[in-house]
């Protein structure tokens, strides 16, 4: 995920630009390594749907039935592209 | 994917090493600490991990028909962390840390409510080639929230034996030993997962599909899950404005519980422990080894356990508020503000544990994962008003607002926002000089609230408590020793005081014993430093003696007291801030006939005790935790010119103004 070139920051969607209530799936995280290991850890990862919650400082996201609070500066470089609310699975909200 | 390559060689490792440990292992605030502390009890202790400052807490457990060692690993969100704490327990778990046994079984707890995400970690740990046995723990919690999970399938999925359990109330414990026993036996390795198995690399995608097929054919809805409490509570906990006056008033309420509830065991440690001076005092022979016992060792060690109940008590209230998930939330709303000085968010916990004692805050520090954020923390941490510093503060109070109580809280109040303000300046300073980085951004789990488990939080305390003790204790005694040579020797002449003297000594209020010791204080080594560094703290506007103070507490700040009481010639009775004391104080003059605790003095006296790093079992702890003295040696020097410096200012300042 970390060697995808950047796709156009025109059409880029970060998880900073969705607002609260919103559903989303994860299309690419650019950080370090470390740091996107740990946030895989937490379920913020490619390809998983989440919720966000608030959209303040820190960000909170529901994904897999847990909240996870994230600095804004990292929001901010994670993709992802909104989603229908039908469109997720259940077990977001698990 | 270099991480996943690694793992796949990391499993391979693995497969060859069969040790005779039983590690735990899941995610943060999956039971696993309750589940361990049903497992062994109290019969556990804490170790540290060699060549870190990782401490692990192990201990022994019957399984089959061998004890072994059960070790609670750090709660882990995934294998793949390349530094700090996690990175150690991953080697651990692999069985390629050095000085550890490696294990012959891994007990991974899953919790049941969050299965998706703790299969993660599962997908990882079924790889390292060790038997798992896993305990399904919060059974009854993911009944309540509407699910029910069908064991047998997951059994199948993972390929290694599951073992539902309640870690709160033990239930599933002896069966879950029994399993892993019979793991044990058979040398029972995991099957990886077939959809693992096959691909090259394995990618975090591929591990959470692997993990919702799973939770998909394991889980029955029951009724439709909620989660507006939860909800409800974040919107105003985690609110700008709500969440910091939540924060402040939480804060408010573990600083009251510290300062009440451990005032009476305080008081009751300090009795005993003069008690026990007097009575050794009284049994030995008059001498050396009797003074050394009862004037060094006994009142040294007894002044550092007297914040013991202050610390349990604290660690009580941090593992309470861990336990109802609002920690975590407090990490969020702090970190907005501690950030703009350069300190991540958890760093609060630290800070909040440094206003009972900098050494149990230094080792809290350990939850800040990023090397360079945890050092600033550790090198500010000492600037927090601790206990130690109360006895100064209320004699300084006592000395310039005895009679204004109104006053005297302010003077408190200003005391501990100094402390806090030059901690947070001074992080900012280094951000900005020592480690140029921004501090590593927020991310963490907000957990659901429960209700906290009392148990747990004793035996937090309990923890600690015993933590506290080994790594203050031993520095604590060598330092009383030295202490104590320095104030007793050289000997100077046994004065013989005539009846006339000691009857005009009567009249200025001073017994002859009193004054002999004043005279033998004097002439001791301290003393002699005293003078000698009279020329440099004459500018913060201190005598001679106040240097004999500041000597005497070099290692230990709280020992100013006494001190100050021995070298005025109140005797240790004046120990305690007596009237005695701040009247000998406030008629105190120079050779030149001015009274020596002017206004500007005191407050140069108080500045000078908020900032100093005046005690070296700190320092150890400084030393252990960022491996190097170097680290310690700067702290002290820091902080020790800060000190200095302040009070110049406070002192020649307020002369300017015309106030002496």
């Amino acid at each position: 995920m970390m060697n995808q070139a950047a796709p156009d920051q025109v059409l880029a969607h970060t998880l900073c630009d969705s607002h609260a209530g919103e559903l989303c799936r994860v299309d690419s995280v650019f950080l370090d390594a470390d740091i996107s290991a740990r946030l895989a850890g937490l379920g913020v990862s490619v390809g998983r749907h989440m919720r966000v919650v608030r959209s303040s400082e820190p960000l909170v996201v529901q994904v897999y039935g847990t909240r996870i609070g994230i600095a804004r500066v990292l929001a901010d470089k994670i993709h992802v592209s909104p989603e229908p609310a039908l469109a997720a699975p259940a077990a977001e909200l698990r | 994917m270099a991480t996943a390559s690694r793992q796949s060689q990391r499993a391979s490792q693995a497969s060859a090493v069969s040790g005779s440990a039983v590690m735990l292992v899941s995610n943060p605030n999956a039971g696993k600490t309750t589940l361990f502390n049903q497992i062994t009890g109290l019969r556990h202790k804490t170790s540290n991990y060699p060549g870190t400052t990782l401490d692990l807490r192990s201990g022994p457990v019957r399984i089959g028909d061998t004890t072994r060692e059960l070790y609670d690993m750090p709660g882990l969100y995934t294998l793949q962390a390349s530094s700090g704490e996690e990175r150690v327990a991953i080697d651990a778990l692999a069985g390629r840390a050095k000085g550890l046994e490696a294990p012959a079984a891994i007990i991974l707890v899953l919790d049941a409510t969050n299965l998706v995400r703790n299969l993660y970690l599962a997908s990882q740990v079924l790889e390292l080639g060790v038997p798992v046995v896993v305990a399904l723990n919060m059974m009854d919690l993911a009944e309540q929230a509407g699910t029910r999970i069908d064991v047998e399938t997951l059994e199948a999925h993972l390929g290694c034996p599951v073992v539902p359990v309640v870690a709160r109330k033990g239930s599933g414990v002896d069966r879950l030993l029994h399993v892993c026993g019979e793991a044990i036996a058979k040398g029972q390795r995991p099957q990886l997962p077939r959809l693992l198995r096959n691909a090259q690399p394995i990618t975090d995608d591929l591990r959470y599909r692997w993990a919702e097929t799973v939770v998909a054919s394991v889980l029955i809805e029951t009724k439709p899950a909620r989660g507006k409490r939860t909800a409800a509570l974040d919107a105003f906990l985690l609110h700008p404005v709500g969440g910091m006056l939540t924060f402040f008033a939480v804060l408010f309420g573990v600083f009251y519980l510290i300062f009440s509830l451990a005032s009476l065991p305080m008081k009751l440690i300090d009795g005993a422990f003069g008690s026990l001076s007097a009575w050794v005092g009284s049994q030995l022979p008059a001498g050396p080894v009797q003074s050394l016992i009862a004037d060094g060792v006994i009142p040294g060690v007894g002044g550092v356990l007297v914040f013991l109940p202050q610390i349990c008590t604290l660690f009580f209230c941090i593992s309470i508020l861990e336990d109802t998930g609002y920690l975590a939330r407090a990490a969020c709303v702090v970190d907005r503000v501690l950030r703009r000085v350069g300190l991540p968010g958890k760093a609060f916990v630290p800070m909040l544990s440094a206003h009972a004692c900098a050494i149990p805050a230094i080792m809290a520090s350990r939850v800040i994962e990023d090397r360079k954020d945890r050092l600033i923390t550790i090198l500010i941490l000492p600037l927090m008003t601790c206990s130690a510093r109360l006895p100064v503060y209320a004699m300084v109070t006592a000395l310039l607002f005895p009679a204004s109580p109104l006053k005297g809280a302010a003077l408190f109040t200003a005391a501990y926002a100094l402390g806090l303000i030059a901690a947070l300046s001074m992080a900012f300073l280094f951000r900005r000089t020592l480690v140029k980085s921004t501090p590593v951004p927020l991310m963490i789990e907000l957990p659901s609230y429960k209700l906290p488990s009392v148990k747990t939080a004793l035996l937090a305390a309990y923890d600690r408590a015993k933590l506290f003790i080994r790594k203050a204790g031993t520095v604590i005694l060598a330092i009383s020793i030295v202490l104590w040579w320095m104030m007793s020797y050289p000997k100077g002449p046994t004065p013989s005081v005539s009846t006339e003297f000691a009857a005009s000594l009567a009249q200025q209020g001073i017994s002859a014993e009193n004054w002999s010791a004043q005279q033998q204080l004097g002439h001791s080594f301290a003393g002699r430093l005293g003078h000698t560094i009279e020329p440099i703290i004459a500018p913060l506007g201190y005598d001679w003696r106040i240097g004999v103070g500041i000597v005497a507490s070099f290692a230990a700040r709280e020992v100013v007291v006494s001190a100050l009481s021995i070298i005025y010639g109140v005797g240790e009775e004046g120990a305690e801030g007596s009237s005695l004391l701040i009247d000998r104080l406030q008629a105190a003059q120079r050779a030149d006939g001015t009274p020596v605790f002017t206004f500007a003095t005191c407050v140069s006296f108080l500045v000078f005790y908020i900032l100093a790093m005046q005690c070296m079992p700190t320092l150890a702890v400084t030393r252990r935790e960022t491996g190097a003295w170097k680290w310690a040696a700067f702290q002290f020097a820091y902080m020790s010119v800060l000190a200095y410096t302040a009070a110049l200012l406070a002192y020649q300042g307020l002369r300017v103004f015309g106030i002496s």
